[in-house]
């Protein structure tokens, strides 16, 4: 007796297992890649403040006049934002971002004095920022800002 | 005769199927129990060990899933304590499991604010990510109940 077109029932029972594998497969998979990307972002992101806090090291230590031009670590799609603070009152780098709806903060404390407050907002359609040392030849210091 | 040798397979048939039947119902409990236990000990260490990660990192993500670690990157300043999981052990309690998760970091952050924090975070990423439940002031996951703790030791 041959049915031809019909499903078999054997035919049902594998497409279930089958099924039930790949949905497990795939909501496990979801609940790894949102850790992996938090990982992955905050990492990029540490990495980047360390770097910034060097930066500002390496600009305040040459002195008046020297600028280093810093890329975006990350690319930023719409709505995301990073902006980073010189802070001269805990004397540290902040980074705050806001990458696909979440926000994330890392502080790094600088190594060399700042004296002014300066912040530069990085987002979609501007992707780098300017260390620049200033030496103020009336306070005798050097100021190294963001812009 | 043709008929009835048919029948008489068909018995067999019958006898065997129930046999096998059977057997599952009597081991299926009891493996399934252990599964869980391996699930749970597996979920546990997981989210330990991601925990760690993060803060070792040091940047601090808002939301509720970081929430409870969040604190503790601030008063770390941001730094990394260089946390790592030492083990995960299983202990037999009356009726419900006592999952320990042993923590080594070194610095000086308090260890029971280390405890805590890594705690909170553990459970509320098995209740979020693994379908575990509260029940009773315990966890449950499968039929299993069980409880975390954590223990951190300075290395």
């Amino acid at each position: 007796m041959r049915r031809e077109g019909q499903i078999t029932f054997d035919f049902m029972i594998a497409f279930m297992l089958i099924s039930v594998t790949v949905a497990g497969a795939v909501s496990l998979a979801n609940g790894e890649l949102s850790t992996a990307n938090t990982i992955d972002k905050t990492a990029r992101l540490k990495a980047f403040a360390v770097d910034v806090r060097d930066t500002v090291t390496k600009v305040y230590s040459i002195g008046g006049g020297f600028t280093v031009v810093k890329d975006c670590p990350i690319e930023l799609g719409k709505g995301d934002s990073i902006s980073i603070t010189l802070n001269s009152s805990s004397n540290s780098v902040t980074v705050e971002a806001v990458l696909s709806g979440k926000r994330y903060l890392v502080v790094q404390r600088l190594q060399v004095p700042v004296y002014t407050t300066t912040s530069v907002t990085l987002d979609e359609k501007r992707k780098d920022f300017n260390v620049t040392a200033v030496y103020n030849a009336a306070e005798g210091r050097t100021y190294v800002e963001l812009e | 005769m043709l008929s009835l040798s048919r029948a008489q397979t068909a018995i067999e048939v019958l006898f065997i199927t129930g046999i096998i039947l059977l057997g599952t119902a009597v081991i299926a409990p009891y493996y399934l129990g252990n599964n869980d236990r391996a699930f749970i000990l597996m979920q546990v260490k997981g989210a330990a060990s991601t925990a760690c990660s993060y803060i070792n990192t040091g940047v601090a993500e808002e939301g509720p899933e970081y929430a409870p670690l969040n604190p503790l990157i601030k008063a770390l300043n941001y730094t990394s304590p260089g946390c790592i999981v030492k083990g995960v052990g299983e202990e037999e309690a009356s009726g419900w499991m006592n999952v320990r998760v042993v923590l080594e970091y070194r610095g000086p952050l308090d260890g029971s604010s280390l405890e805590k924090a890594v705690a909170a975070f553990i459970v509320g990423e098995l209740k979020s990510k693994n379908g575990v439940i509260s029940e009773n002031g315990l966890l449950k996951y499968g039929r299993v109940s069980f409880n975390v703790t954590v223990e951190a030791v300075r290395g």
